[in-house]
């Protein structure tokens, strides 16, 4: 699906020249993620709190009208036409 | 349990994941609707005792992907436009951040934004990520890395572009450069 999988990131690996900035560019860093994941969970959470709404109730309630309808009998479902 | 009573329990989930994924409510309640009815009439191939969150979230996101391949084929949507209808989302409760952070996301390629969503938010393991989007447990670490990345430089240059460089931004302008490169 995704061609550019093969390249893997190379991530935190500062080569030598930039070794001055190594311990601040790690902090830095650190807060960035810290940061993301934070938001990340406080936008996810946000949506999940979300009420359903009735669309999708009426939605499941038709479906299984639908399906009770199409067959009487409790248990089987051998036959599974419309 | 009764089928529906099970479906509606995983409706909360399914929308978070789905408003993560595609920023649009109006799209992301359209692929919920789609990822109802495909379940409902699978039901039968779900097997019981099975995690039924990760299948869901599994239909939902193939037909994620096949809307987009559509929509690559149709018009070409204004990302601006999506992240702005996105930015009115109650869910947001108006935090400066928040809107940042959803351009953010709008800006990675969907497979990354996925990766991150599911094992960052939606609590997935790797190994259910990883069944979701039909790949190697290494390819969603990789995405998920990548996709932190450059979520990481794209806030990095935002917060410069809001407030300008000072002595503590500037450090991470520079190393967002770098990793920009490299991704």
């Amino acid at each position: 699906m995704s061609m550019n999988d093969k390249d893997e990131p190379k991530v935190t690996q500062p080569d030598s020249r930039h070794d001055t900035d190594e311990s601040s560019r790690g902090g830095l860093d650190d807060r960035l993620q810290a940061h993301i994941g934070v938001q990340l969970k406080l936008m996810y959470d946000g949506f999940l709190n979300d009420p359903i709404p009735d669309r999708f109730v009426e939605l499941l309630e038709k479906l299984d009208e639908v399906s009770k309808a199409a067959e009487p009998s409790k248990e089987g479902r051998e036959e599974s036409g419309e | 349990m009764n089928p529906r009573k099970e479906l509606l329990e995983h409706i909360p989930n399914l929308r978070a994941f789905a408003l993560s994924l595609c920023g649009n409510p109006d799209r992301a309640d359209d692929l919920v609707q789609e990822a109802l009815v495909k379940a409902w009439s699978n039901l039968d191939s779900f097997e019981v005792g099975t995690n039924m969150r990760a299948w869901l979230f599994t239909i939902l996101r193939n037909a994620f992907y096949s809307e987009l391949r559509k929509r690559r084929r149709e018009v070409e949507d204004a990302d601006g436009a999506m992240a702005a209808r996105l930015a009115t989302h109650p869910a947001q409760g108006g935090h400066m951040d928040f809107k940042d952070f959803r351009n953010a996301l709008e800006q990675l390629p969907p497979d990354q934004r996925e990766a991150l969503i599911l094992i960052g938010a939606s609590g997935m393991s790797y190994d259910e990520a990883a069944e979701i989007c039909g790949c190697a447990v290494g390819t969603v670490k990789s995405r998920v890395n990548r996709a932190r990345q450059r979520l990481a430089a794209i806030l990095a240059l935002e917060s410069i572009g809001d407030y300008g460089p000072d002595a503590t931004s500037q450090p991470i302008v520079t190393s967002a450069s770098t990793s920009r490169s490299v991704a």
